[in-house]
């Protein structure tokens, strides 16, 4: 940096504020240029993002100072109130203390270059106003805070700043550099120009001696505590003491008594613009627990857009269609925060009960369609249910049903995310009044049952009756269904068919999902193994509620998350612990032809006995070694991977997944996620089977270079078959 | 629901007194009791319109389902123009009807239908005599609405000839403004309107 100096007397001068260790700039001439250029009064070459004439200062003949920017990227001007972007050609008032941003980023400040303007004359009636003889001392400080008017009126001594009070900040006084002697030249020189005035004070701080500094301290003070109405009198007192520079109303607006009252007054602005943009525009009140609408991300009370969504699906502030509803969490810590501050504008917690009660929407929703579509689900109506695993009631024992498909039914899969004028999409088999497509294998549904006969309770104990016949069960509670629900074979339904079972079993939980399903507890894989469905768990939708969506049968199922998130018991998982993809088989057995259990725990994922052919390293003829060696022992893919979840748990095998999520056996993986650990822990076991468990011609071949992370054994045969790939690699 | 309504204007009501440019307007709204359930609006004369001058008086009934409904406007100073009844006052703005939105306040409000009376709408009319008025002898529907700025809004500068027109039916012993309806639907014809007096 260089500075090139005008000769010419003193009037201002530029504090860097965001380098402490740059030197101040005095201001001497009419015209201040700063830029990258050499030429520039304030050049700055090597910041490639100042231009090369970013801004001029430029002093009036009245005495007002403006900055006219010339630059690419505009200059920001930083003032206790408000901040205000120059663009170039435009001009902009320049009052003492205004930080002038020649580099303004808001994600990276340390990139900023900031100056801070201060007029000299307004910088000396400060600095006679903090000054006092006790904290003469402090001078010596190269950096010092400026005190404030409103510290000394305060009555404490100055040197304290209150603990409370007007932020100085606020105020004006951010931290500033002074160069000492130049401040005692100034007040040297103004003790000379300046007729010092008569010390009328009576309430002078006794700590204040009759040192002449002083007596100018003292007299501001007497006025500062005296009243703002006397600012100008100040001001008109200090003029003559400030040299030519000064002696325009400008400046006497801007001494240090009179910006007190002003700048408490932009500390209730500063509040009152964070809080216009705080308001809901339905209650026209501070948010609370705002949502956001997609996709016009307009904000509102979750309350108050609860009672909109009522009328219209559309945009209360600007029509556009509603697709998804989000509780938007950093305006809630915006409010929060505000709150805090300002508790005046706290709603009451009467008013926000009320609230609540109102609020419709309890977590993000996609809205599907429809007047009341957008989705509520009530959570604590549904806790209840959560433990429930329930069989179906009705046992089909015939083997037409157990892989029966029932056709004619209307697919609505095309509807699922795509809005539906008319009725209310019943999206997933728990969905009420689902109407839903027969599946490819295995499953046979029911037709739904008339609403008016499943108003009864759905705890029915798991009592084995005739299949055909719906059984008209006792109301239990939760406790009794959980006990019953252990006779895993026989199917149980929930669904009553008489009314007069209401009063007791309609209080305790939903209707039942109009559907069962007969799976007998296992599902015949194309392969022709059989893998264990698990037991559908009781459950019925809200209206409109939440969806996930399988990946592997790609059918919507209940998001049942956060259920699981508050008890991981009490609910199946529904996504991979790694990949953290949906699927639906653990939740309720994926009913895809040639699905092997997408999702479940590590230990019980079903690889199948295909899984063998190519489980090393993508390499055939290692996998067919680690094939054989399992044919002589007699021993499966599943004692593999039994073997494999030992040695996971106790560390002793690592795979890439393991590392980095610490996944166990216990862990939920879909399919996918499986299988590639499951190849990698299967290296592990392959890698343990001592040679002498080997036929010789293998044992002996010689290693590759590339070792495990050979790219050829997976495409040349003749390669993976002269070379050992169960090694490390030694050639880098 | 009545309390967030209630709570509602009291911040809308602070909301157009503060409002710069609603003063310069001198659009006002003031309470009519203190239930905060109706209110009453003043609305000057856009510039360059029939109406300019007069001062226009609404009655805003606040319902208790505010803001999730439109509160019922209408105007209570006589007023011709196509998409207000001459008869009741009552404006026919689809925002404050189907096209209502939680968001909009009285300042909104207040704001379209003085838009309206700059640009009147006479294929959605309110009152069918004056849309067709409008739209077939447009200096006619100028005329009579000035005349009618003048004679209930307080308007200046009202057409001599028209106020003769009036002055010489209700000489014949009929009241003023029915003398002034008839004239208006008849376009200022004495006779016509005389005859639909007598009818």
């Amino acid at each position: 940096m260089s500075i090139t100096r005008k000769d010419g007397e003193e009037w201002a001068q530029l504090v860097c504020t965001t380098d402490i260790d740059a030197p101040t700039l005095p201001i001497c001439g009419e015209k201040f240029t700063m830029g990258r250029a050499l030429g520039c009064n304030l050049s700055l070459p090597e910041n490639k993002l100042i231009s090369g004439q970013h801004c001029v200062l430029l002093r009036n003949e009245d005495g007002t100072v403006i900055v006219r920017d010339t630059s690419t990227n505009g200059t920001l001007i930083s003032s206790s109130a408000s901040k205000t972007r120059v663009t170039k050609g435009r001009s902009h008032k320049l009052q003492h203390g205004d930080e002038i941003f020649l580099v303004f980023k808001k994600e990276d400040p340390t990139k900023n270059v900031a100056y801070m303007f201060q007029d000299l004359s307004q910088l000396l009636d400060e600095t006679l106003v903090n000054e006092d003889p006790e904290s003469d001392e402090e001078c010596t400080e190269e950096y010092e805070v400026k005190k404030t008017a409103a510290d000394t009126r305060s009555g404490d001594t100055p040197t304290k700043r209150p603990a409370s009070g007007v932020d100085p900040a606020e105020v004006g006084a951010v931290p500033t550099k002074r160069p000492r002697d130049n401040i005692t030249d100034q007040g040297n020189q103004s003790d000379r120009l300046c007729q010092p005035p008569e010390p009328k004070s009576t309430d002078v701080p006794t700590t204040t001696s009759a040192a002449v500094p002083n007596a100018e301290t003292a007299k501001q003070m007497d006025v500062a505590s005296s009243g703002i109405g006397t600012a100008t009198d100040t001001a008109a007192t200090t003029a003559p003491g400030n040299g030519k520079a000064m002696g325009d109303s400008v400046a006497a607006v801007d001494t240090p008594v009179g910006a007190t009252p002003g700048g408490g007054d932009a500390q209730v602005a500063a509040g009152e613009g964070i809080a216009d943009n705080l308001i809901c525009s339905i209650c026209q009140d501070i948010f609370h627990d705002c949502i956001s609408l997609q996709p016009c991300l307009h904000s509102f009370c979750a309350a108050c857009y609860s009672s909109w969504m009522d009328i219209s699906k559309d945009c209360p502030s600007c029509r556009n269609k509603v697709e998804r509803i989000s509780r938007n969490f950093i305006v809630n810590g915006l409010v929060d925060a505000f709150v805090k501050e300002h508790p005046d504008r706290k709603r009451s917690d009467d008013e926000k009960a009320e609230m609540d009660a109102k609020n419709k929407i309890t977590r993000d929703m996609m809205v599907l369609s429809g007047k009341h579509q957008a989705g509520f689900d009530d959570d604590e109506d549904n806790e209840d249910s959560d433990d429930d695993y329930d069989e179906d009631e009705e046992d089909y024992n015939s083997d037409q049903n157990e892989y029966g498909y029932i056709p004619n039914r209307p697919n609505i899969m095309q509807g699922l995310f795509l809005p539906r004028p008319v009725a209310p999409v019943a999206a997933c088999m728990q969905c009420p009044g689902y109407f839903g497509p027969g599946f490819d294998t295995g499953i046979t549904m029911h037709p739904p049952i008339p609403p008016s006969s499943s108003a009864a309770t759905n705890n029915a104990p798991c009592t084995a009756i005739s299949a055909t016949q719906p059984q008209t069960g006792a109301a239990t509670t939760n406790q009794a269904s959980h006990s019953t629900s252990t006779s895993s074979n026989t199917a149980t339904t929930d669904q009553a068919s008489t009314s007069t079972a209401t009063s007791t079993g309609a209080t305790a939980q939903p209707s039942t999902p109009a559907w069962a399903i007969n799976c007998r507890g296992y599902k015949r894989t194309i392969n022709g193994e059989y893998i264990p469905m698990p037991k559908v768990p009781q459950f019925q939708c809200q209206q409109g509620s939440n969806h996930l969506m399988c990946g592997c049968c790609h059918l919507q199922m209940p998001d049942r998350r956060h259920e699981y998130f508050n008890n991981p018991y009490g609910v199946p998982s529904q996504k991979c612990d790694v990949c953290g993809n949906f699927f639906c088989h653990r939740y309720w057995g994926c009913k895809k032809i040639d699905c092997n259990g997408c999702l479940n725990e590590f230990q019980d994922l079903h690889f199948g006995k295909k899984c063998l052919d190519n489980l090393i390293l993508k390499n055939t003829y290692e996998s067919e070694i680690l094939k054989d060696y399992l044919k002589r022992k007699d021993l499966t893919w599943k004692d593999v991977l039994d073997s494999c979840m030992v040695k996971l748990d106790s560390g002793e095998y690592v795979c890439q997944d393991g590392a980095i999520n610490r996944i166990s056996s216990a862990n939920v993986l879909c399919y996918h996620c499986g299988l590639k650990n499951f190849q990698e822990l299967a290296y592990q076991y392959r890698r343990d089977i001592p040679k002498s468990d080997l036929p010789r011609q293998i044992a002996s071949r010689p290693d590759c270079h590339w070792g495990s992370k050979c790219r050829t054994q997976a495409n040349k045969l003749q390669h993976a078959k002269n070379f050992n790939h169960i090694c490390e690699q030694t050639k880098f | 629901m009545a309390t967030i309504a209630a709570s509602r204007i009291k911040r809308e009501l602070k909301e157009v007194k503060a409002d710069a440019e609603l003063i310069k307007d001198d659009v006002s709204v003031e309470l009519m009791d203190n239930s905060y359930l109706a209110l009453t609006g003043e609305i000057p004369g856009p510039k360059d319109t029939p109406y300019e001058g007069g001062t226009f008086h609404l009655k805003i009934i606040i319902p208790e389902t505010y803001p999730f409904n439109p509160p019922q406007v209408s105007f209570t100073t006589k007023i011709w123009h196509p998409n207000i009844s001459s008869v009741t006052g009552a404006i026919c703005l689809d925002i404050l009807k189907d096209q209502w939105a939680a968001a909009m306040t009285l300042r909104t409000v207040l704001l379209s239908v003085q838009a309206l009376l700059s640009l009147p709408e006479p294929d959605d009319p309110q009152d069918a005599v004056v849309a067709q008025q409008y739209k077939e002898n447009q200096d006619a529907y100028r005329r009579t609405a000035r005349h009618w700025a003048c004679a209930y809004a307080g308007a200046k500068s009202s057409s001599r000839e028209l106020d003769e027109k009036v002055e010489r039916i209700t000489e014949m012993g009929f009241n003023e403004s029915d003398a002034r309806d008839a004239l208006s639907s008849t376009d200022w014809d004495v006779g016509r309107a005389v005859e639909k007096l007598m009818s």
